[in-house]
Order: C-alpha cells, then structure tokens, then sequence
C-alpha cells in the first residue's frame, strides 16, 4: 500500500504545484487589490442594487467588500477556489477507479497481490494529503500576503477556514470516488463532480433570491461553507464538521464495497 | 495437487445477456504446461480474468494451490505471474519506474534472473512506456510476470507483438521455469505456440470447453491445409485417401484439409503435374470441425 501511496504521491507532485502557484498567484491578486477597492466603496454600489441582487452577493448581504474577510471570500474562497479544487478532486478520484477501468492500467494492477480495498485507501490517503497541502498552502499564502500588504486577517479565523475548507473539500472528495466506483470514465466523474458542486453553489444563491426555495437551502452542500463567517469569527460549528465527514466516509465506504464487487 | 481447478465456471454479461463461458470444468496439475486455444471471443480471456478475481462468476468456482480466487485472491497472486497478450501500464512510467514500482508487490525477487531477463530480451529501461513499440511493451509484461518466479504463470495469448526472434526467447524463458516446477495455463489461438510450449491442451470455442487432450494426441492429429496449384484436374476417386478431411476446389487448384501423416496423399500428387504446394496450420474454425466430428 506504501508503494502505491509514493507512486501517486510522485506521479500527482507536478500538477500540485501548479494548482498551488495558480492559487496563491490568484490570492496575491486578489489581497493585492483589496486596498484599492476598499477606496472605492463598492458597498455602495452593491447598497444601491435591490435588496435581492444585494442577498445573491453572500448570506451577510451587505457590507461585504469593505473587510478583507468579504472581500477575499467573495472573490476568491466561496467559489472559485473550491470550483479549482473541485478539478482536482474529479480528477483524482476520477483516476482511483474510473480512469483505471477506462485505460486498463487496472487489470495488471489486480493481478498484483493486493486487496482492491487497500487500493482505494491508498489512492484515498494521497487525494486527502493533497487535499490538505493545497488547503493550507493557500491560507499560508494569503496569511504572508495580508501581512505583506499590512492588512488585518485574525490568524483565528483563518485557521478555521483551512479546516473547514479540507473538510468541505475531503467531502467533495468523497461524492467523486462514489461516481469513480459506478463510473468507467474519468471524465464523467470530472464532469459530475464539478457539475454537482457548481449545481449546488447556484442553487444556494438561488434560494437567496427565491422565496419559494428559501426553505430548500439545506440541500445544498455550500450550506456547510461559510468561508466569510469562518475568517471573521474563527468559530468552527461541529455539526457540519460531522456532516462533512459523513458524506466523505460513507462515499469511501460505498465506493470501497461496489469496487469490490465490480466486474473490472 | 491440481494447481488450478475450475468446476462448472460459468459468467454471463450484462444481466445474463451475453455468455462469457459456460460449465467450464478442468484441472491443471502441478508443473504442468496447459494450452487453451480458441479464436477470439470464445472464453479464454473470460476464464483468465476469472481466475485472476478481476470478474466474478456467475455459476461455479476456481481454485488456485487449493484457495478460492474470490475468496483468497492476495495469497493466491503472491505466486502468479501474469502475462496479458496487451499490457496497460501508465504511460508516463519508465520500464526501470514499472519493474520497482511492481516489484514491491511480490516477495523474494531474484535480481540476478530479473537482470538475466531484462539482458535476454534486450530491452531498454530508461524509455517511457509511452515510447514503447507494442513488441517492447510485451518484452516489459514478460520481465514483469516472470521475474518473481511465480509458481504459477497465467499467459494470455502471450507473443502477440513479439517478433520470431523474441518470440523464440519467450519459448526458451517459459520452458527455463521447468526448473522450479512452474506450472502455466496459456491461451492461445497460435495451433504450433500449444504443439511446442503445452503438455495438455483444452479446446474452447463459444464459451464451452470442446475437449481436453494430451498434446501427444493433438499432435498426432497433424491437422494441416494443404493447397495444391495445379492446371489438372484430379478425380475425386483419386483424393479418396483416409487422413483428406475437407476437399475443396478452387480457382488455381484444390485446398485440402488433412489429418495425420500426408505422405499417401503426396504419393498421389506425384502422378500430376503439381504446379506448388503449400501447407499451413489450419484455421480454428477448420481444428472445431473436426473436433465436432469426432464428439458425434
């Protein structure tokens, strides 16, 4: 199983590295403007908008731009950098079971001495440390650049965000390998993980401005992701933490019972 | 101790749709080579990746040194080499990054036999797989199902893409495992591959198991295709000859399917003018006919 671990870790590095510059390329941008956007007062702009299009900006409505904490999640942490992350998460996931029936890398794999369960953990422990290191390399970039750029961002709440972010990733994680187990296609695993996450995130926003929807919300897995609320309290709610790992331990668990029953 | 026993194997596909094998029963015994031959599509890949637990039967079980392949796979594969007819390995691996990457799989490797294989089939390892030819690909399978001197060798149409001269070697490497009482189960469709490599062959064809027989007895049989040129005609009195299965005329002469020695029939030839002869194995579909004939 260690052989498998380091073979992945070794064969995923390159493309780590460019999801972590591209994101902390992308968070250098963002902190980089946020002084001179908080100049423009675009709460302003945004109070002049109705109150419907004002709510489709965040749960807070209002206010957002002029903190750093609303303005970076606004622009880089509630979505795009999870949409980013979501590619990854297909990916690999996608590759576990999927991508290897597909290219039939997976035959002379089985004929190896070892357990298809042992597979999944394997290629399970090396999604969930990269999961990991891209979560927390991009809260250490915007750390060093928030401080390079002398802006306040409690250390706190940013420590929540990353834990909560891993989670809310490892979740992803976790719908995408159950796709892999009934799948035979790498790509449609991508396909549907991201079209699943972005489905949800509309969907959220959507019962923002819907009053029919409002009481639809939690059907949503973007109810569970707060990064606004995350860095400017830094409090951690526990019963999400627990749905997040109940989603990602019952896809890994019903991914690892189907790819053990799958004719390959 | 049979080394493989499969009883009453059956698979079907896609809800019972499509037959993979049925009822299929045998025994490999231990150091034993045994050939399974039929054309594409009859059962053989089936029956490997049934015994390699990659698909599940649908009726009947397997055995390998007497363990269930569903039920104790790992142990089983600790002592199986596997030899795909076309491997699929990760394309961006060197043939150096696949021998180390699945050499931590099995236990006890011989570097001194792995470096004797890599050295005999001069292959080059710093290549990437994406960059191997489809015969270098099969010489990297060979290294890979051998090297840990299984006990037993699953080969699945095993030369294919390997020239004469490598195919040549691979007969050498696979007769060299004698040595340590390696027992293989090799499909084929190639009749001389089973005549020179097999003790017993089992002959499938539409997922049913035709005849198990000592290859001894198979090659006994000699079944050949023998096609005459000629401008003459020959009376069909004259090719009434015991050993001339199938008689057919065609455009330049006459193709003859026989069985057993030919010299009677080249006796017989001689009284004409011949203008070539040639004689091939014949096609399987011409081996089941007259395996059919027989069971009748």
């Amino acid at each position: 199983m260690i052989n498998i671990i380091k073979q992945r870790l070794k064969e995923q590095r390159n493309s780590v590295i460019i999801y972590l510059l591209s994101l902390s390329g992308y968070a250098l941008l963002m902190i980089s403007m946020f002084p001179q956007m908080k100049k423009m007062d675009i709460d302003a702009l945004i109070r002049s908008y109705p109150e419907e299009i004002a709510k489709f900006f965040g749960d807070s409505g209002m206010a957002t731009y002029s903190t750093i904490e609303g303005f970076i999640s606004m622009e880089f942490l509630s979505f795009f950098f999870m949409l980013i992350l979501t590619f990854y998460i297909g990916s690999v996931a996608g590759t576990a079971i999927a991508g290897q029936i597909e290219k039939r890398t997976i035959d002379f794999n089985l004929s190896q001495p070892i357990s298809r369960t042992k597979i999944i953990l394997a290629e399970t422990t090396t999604a969930v440390f990269y999961i990991a290191l891209i979560v927390a390399a991009t809260s250490l970039s915007i750390l060093l650049f928030t401080k390079i750029f002398n802006i306040d961002l409690s250390f706190t709440g940013l420590m929540a965000f990353t834990f909560m972010a891993a989670l809310f990733a490892f979740a992803h994680y976790g719908i995408a390998l159950f796709f892999s187990s009934i799948l035979r296609s790498k790509s449609t695993v991508m396909l549907l993980t991201v079209g699943i996450s972005l489905g949800s995130y509309i969907f959220l926003s959507l019962t923002r401005l819907i009053e029919k929807l409002k009481d639809y919300a939690d059907l949503s897995i973007y109810t569970l992701y707060d990064p606004e609320k995350l860095l400017k309290h830094g409090v951690i709610n526990w019963h999400q933490v627990e749905i997040l790992l109940a989603i990602f331990i019952v896809g890994l668990i019903l991914s690892t019972i189907i790819f053990n029953k799958k004719d390959v | 101790m049979p080394i493989i026993e499969i009883k009453k194997l059956t698979k079907y596909y896609q809800n019972g749709k499509i037959l993979g094998i049925k009822d299929l029963s045998l025994d490999v015994r231990e150091g034993e080579f045994f050939g399974f031959i039929g054309p594409n599509g009859a059962g053989k890949s089936t029956t490997i990746r049934l015994l390699l637990d990659l698909i599940r039967p649908t009726l009947g079980n397997a055995l390998i040194f007497n363990l269930d392949v569903n039920k104790k796979p790992i142990k089983i594969k600790e002592d199986v080499g596997y030899l795909p007819g076309e491997i699929f390995l990760p394309d961006f691996m060197t043939g150096l990054d696949c021998i180390n990457y699945y050499s931590h799989f099995k236990k006890n490797i011989d570097g001194k036999y792995l470096t004797s294989l890599i050295e005999r089939l001069e292959l080059d390892l710093t290549k990437r797989i994406s960059d191997y030819s489809k015969g270098n690909k099969q010489k990297l399978a060979i290294i890979l199902a051998f090297m840990h001197k299984p006990r037993l060798l699953i080969l699945d149409e095993p030369t294919s893409g390997l020239d004469p001269l490598n195919q040549q070697e691979f007969y050498d490497i696979l007769k060299e495992t004698k040595k340590w009482n390696a027992t293989a189960f090799l499909s084929t469709h190639i009749l001389s591959e089973a005549q020179k490599l097999c003790d017993r062959v089992g002959i499938i064809r539409n997922g049913k198991l035709i005849k198990i027989e000592d290859i001894d007895a198979f090659t006994e049989k000699n079944i050949r295709d023998i096609i005459i040129e000629t401008t003459e005609s020959i009376p069909l009195s004259d090719l009434k000859i015991a050993g001339i299965k199938k008689i057919e005329r065609t455009t330049f002469g006459y193709h003859l399917t026989t069985v057993g020695k030919n010299g009677p029939i080249f006796k017989m030839l001689s009284k004409f003018h011949i203008d070539d002869i040639k004689i091939s194995e014949p096609s399987l579909e011409d081996l089941f006919m007259q395996y059919y004939k027989e069971e009748k």
